[in-house]
């Protein structure tokens, strides 16, 4: 009877499948119209950044990456509610520690690099923080049960750092100057570093803080 | 376009696998591996539109749209594999409480401050005369105006001690009553 | 001619991971050949020339991804085998 009803599924879904890509061709072979690309690629000496799609991510589409992060924090706010952090793994033998005394630094100035780097060459702010989160994971595989994160208080802070920055710039661009998010068109390249490199810690503490998977526990000297 | 229909022909196989695995498993974490190769699959179409072969750049809108969706069903996935884990603990404590001890005949001490005071809890109004605050009287006077302030109910916060927490009530109902 | 068959053999080994994922007994085993599928995802993006996207899912999709479920796989490993001792323990 499961596998009945297993099979029909796959069935059903082929022809699901079947049609979408009829509708695919179809699509592919109509004459597209004005397409997006040809307006981000125009302007992107104005935009303050050479890589286009950093360009999209901070300038063109700066509002639709501040809810972005403020997705990221709203996930790890409910987990976050959801209870104490389990237990970590034992400490780890000497072969993982001593890799781990080399693969954390240098996944955090890769990570540093790749927000510097962003600007003119595939790199960003997502791929930032994710290297930075893989070393608090690493860490926390290692043995250490806060993946290198701090406190709650400063977690609190650092995770708020991402869309709060966004905020902050957006609205004093919206009080100042030409509205929200719009930025002078000198000093695009600044607030873009600025946004990102904000960007950039925010992701690492939420992805590591969301590895460890619950609020942290308080140590017993700190009640 | 050969490519391109290629490519997207091979994102849209992806979704249907993703989707027929979301159907026939139970287990959540094979729904959340079938959920993501779904996503993958929707991701590789976007970027499969985006190629515009060797010589001219690649459409970089939809490279960031799919930026972003990653970000967005990592972060999706961490909070679905938590709330499977606070089930797995609830659906534990219930099966401990069935079989440890019967149900207490004597009156709960109840603090009323800690159980009326979360009615945005949507299910703890009419669960308030049935669920006792804290397990044994003794403690209650302790942990309960530290706990009051908080929201979301009071089992929560403190998990060091889930065998503590649990017994002395009318356990399995109680519990029971709090699987949303 | 070439690239072509480059093409296929780089989307056919794709399809193939998502099988062996979704059709494969036991979750841990499927978390594993999710993160080996999440890397050849990334390959394949890095071919349509989307790097950037290439990195994010390395890092993003396969790597936290997995060992994210891969602590909730090996959880509910061990709950079957327990349960399954249970069964055996009580009949």
């Amino acid at each position: 009877m499961k596998h009945d009803l297993s099979l029909l599924l796959g069935i059903l879904i082929a022809l699901l499948a079947a049609t979408l890509l009829w509708v695919l061709h179809a699509t592919l072979s109509l004459d597209p119209g004005p397409r997006l690309a040809d307006f981000a690629l125009a302007r992107l000496d104005e935009s303050g950044v050479s890589n286009p799609v950093t360009a999209v991510l901070l300038n063109y589409r700066a509002y639709d990456t501040w809810l972005e992060l403020a997705v990221l924090l709203a996930a790890l706010l409910g987990i976050w509610s959801l209870g104490p952090a389990p237990t970590g793994y034992q400490p780890s033998g000497p072969a993982l520690a001593a890799m781990v005394d080399w693969i954390v630094p240098l996944a955090i100035l890769t990570g540093g690099y790749m927000l510097w780097v962003g600007g003119h060459a595939p790199g960003g702010a997502f791929q930032a923080g994710a290297l930075l989160g893989a070393a608090g994971v690493i860490m926390r595989l290692a043995g250490e049960p806060s993946a290198g994160l701090p406190g709650e208080t400063a977690q609190r802070w650092l995770v708020v750092l991402g869309a709060g920055v966004f905020a902050l710039v957006g609205g004093v661009l919206l009080v100042a100057g030409d509205g929200f998010l719009h930025y002078p068109p000198g000093q695009a390249k600044w607030l873009i570093l600025l946004m990102e490199s904000a960007a950039t810690i925010a992701i690492g503490v939420t992805l590591a803080a969301a590895y460890v998977g619950g609020r942290p526990r308080r140590d017993a000297s700190r009640r | 376009m050969n490519a391109q229909f290629l490519y997207g022909g091979a994102g849209i196989l992806l979704f249907a696998i993703g989707l027929w695995s979301l159907l026939v498993h139970e287990s959540l974490v094979r729904k959340l591996i079938a959920i993501n190769i779904a996503g993958g699959g929707v991701f590789h179409v976007f970027i499969a539109i985006a190629y515009r072969g060797d010589s001219a750049p690649p459409d970089p809108v939809p490279h960031a749209l799919v930026l972003t969706g990653i970000v967005v069903a990592v972060s999706a996935t961490a909070l679905a594999l938590a709330l499977n884990r606070r089930l797995e603990q609830l659906d534990d404590d219930d099966t401990r409480d069935a079989s440890a001890s019967p149900p207490d005949t004597q009156p709960m001490a109840r603090s009323p401050e800690t159980s009326l005071d979360q009615p945005a809890n949507g299910h703890s109004v009419a669960l308030a005369d049935r669920r006792p605050a804290e397990p044994p009287a003794a403690s209650c006077a302790q942990p309960a105006p530290g706990l009051a302030p908080r929201s979301g109910g009071r089992a929560l916060t403190e998990q060091g001690s889930p065998a503590a927490s649990n017994t002395g009530s009318d356990g399995s109902q109680g519990q029971g009553a709090h699987d949303v | 001619m070439l690239l072509f068959l480059f093409d296929v053999v780089l989307l056919t080994t794709l399809v193939a991971l998502a099988f062996a994922a979704v059709l494969s007994p036991e979750p841990r085993r499927a978390v594993i050949m999710f993160i080996a599928f999440g890397l050849w995802l990334s390959l394949v993006w890095a071919r349509l020339r989307a790097p950037d996207i290439a990195l994010a899912e390395a890092a993003i999709g396969a790597g936290l991804g997995g060992a994210l479920m891969l602590a909730a796989a090996r959880r509910a490993a061990r709950r079957s085998e327990a349960s399954a001792a249970d069964g055996e323990g009580s009949a």
